[in-house]
């Protein structure tokens, strides 16, 4: 039994230069690995162009000029989007009863987009597994815009619209006095 | 054994190629967007029997006195009405002064108002109107009628010469 263990071993050292010789003859290979995440962000770009931020807020909205919104999406991802808008009335605040003042107009990148009455969209009161159910939502007093689509590209990482509001300056002209307040509410949506 | 590496090399532009779901689609974004209307006090205009108005401005109001009668009496009437825009309500009373027509002090012409009121939330106080105004936008809301009236009694003595007086508006809203 020792016999055979010495034969072994004095076998196994006799290997050992013809083995190390063989890989060192060979190309050698360093294997890296790395991940690059995927993702897609939207907001507005604050007053220095360079942070995306989720809210976003614009004094004396009310002039015939309207305002402008900065809105950006930036993902690294190839997709097919759709961004919309939900867009409330001026509001009156602050008191009983309060007046409203429509939007009448709104723009991206200059085009005039009008809106819809009614939309089939994720129902975002579904269960968590129920995600993907597609209700119609109507709205009322709101309005709904399909701004845009979009068709990602690689290679390209920020894509940047300017939204233009502009209220309705005949209920301006007779609105009562006070603050009023809208709401623009930007939604992205993939496209089959 | 470059097979193998080829793999991993794919698996990252594969993952820039996978497809965006609605699990990875970014909450909603929200641009809250303010305007203000400022208020604007109450206003008086006043409209003529010619239908001129003036706001804000005097008016002139001519009188032809009759050289062919002994008694005369001459109504001039104007139509009232109150513009502005009020964060609320207020309670305005819009009075008068009355200066009346003269040459001289031993001519003067008897000169007198009468006020009717229009619409709701509108009264009559002696020489006053009393109106309760609304918040809000209210543009050339007629709200009362004056009417100036000056006549000459019979036997009444008047020099030639021009004859001047005035009615002066206050209003006082609180």
């Amino acid at each position: 039994m020792k016999r055979l263990a010495c034969l072994g071993i004095i076998g196994l050292l006799s290997l050992l230069p013809a083995t190390a010789e063989t890989v060192l003859s060979g190309t050698p290979y360093l294997y890296l690995d790395a991940s690059v995440s995927g993702y897609l962000l939207h907001g507005f770009l604050n007053d220095t162009k360079t942070a995306l931020r989720d809210t976003y807020s614009v004094d004396d909205a009310l002039g015939v000029d309207g305002v402008d919104l900065p809105y950006t999406i930036e993902t690294n991802k190839k997709a097919s989007l759709t961004v919309y808008a939900v867009v409330t009335p001026f509001v009156q605040q602050n008191v009983a009863n309060p007046s409203s003042i429509a939007v009448a107009s709104l723009q991206v990148d200059g085009k005039e987009i009008y809106p819809e009455t009614s939309r089939m969209m994720t129902n975002s009161n579904a269960a968590s597994d129920e995600v993907n159910t597609v209700v119609r939502r109507d709205y009322g007093t709101e309005s709904i815009y399909s701004l845009f689509s979009l068709d990602t590209v690689l290679g390209k990482t920020q894509y940047d619209y300017t939204i233009h509001v502009t209220a309705n300056q005949n209920d301006v002209a007779t609105a009562p006095a006070g603050h009023y307040v809208s709401s623009v509410t930007l939604s992205i949506e993939t496209r089959n | 054994m470059r097979k193998l590496l080829i793999v991993p090399m794919l698996l990252i532009p594969l993952a820039l190629h996978a497809a965006v779901t609605s699990s990875d689609l970014p909450d909603a974004v929200t641009a809250r967007l303010n305007g203000t209307i400022a208020e604007d006090d109450i206003s008086i205009a006043f409209t003529d029997e010619s239908g001129i108005t003036e706001k804000g401005n005097d008016i002139n109001l001519v009188f032809d006195f009759p050289v062919d009668q002994d008694a005369w009496e001459i109504t001039h009437t104007l139509l009232l009405s109150c513009s502005g825009n009020l964060m609320n309500a207020k309670s305005a009373r819009v009075s008068f002064d009355v200066s009346p027509l003269k040459h001289d002090d031993d001519n003067v012409v008897d000169t007198s108002i009468s006020l009717t009121s229009e619409g709701d939330n509108i009264s009559v106080d002696g020489d006053s109107f009393v109106l309760d105004v609304p918040a809000g936008y209210q543009n050339s809301v007629n709200f009362g009628m004056l009417s100036i009236t000056v006549k000459k009694g019979e036997g009444q003595k008047l020099a030639a010469g021009s004859y001047n007086g005035s009615v002066v508006v206050n209003m006082n809203a609180t």
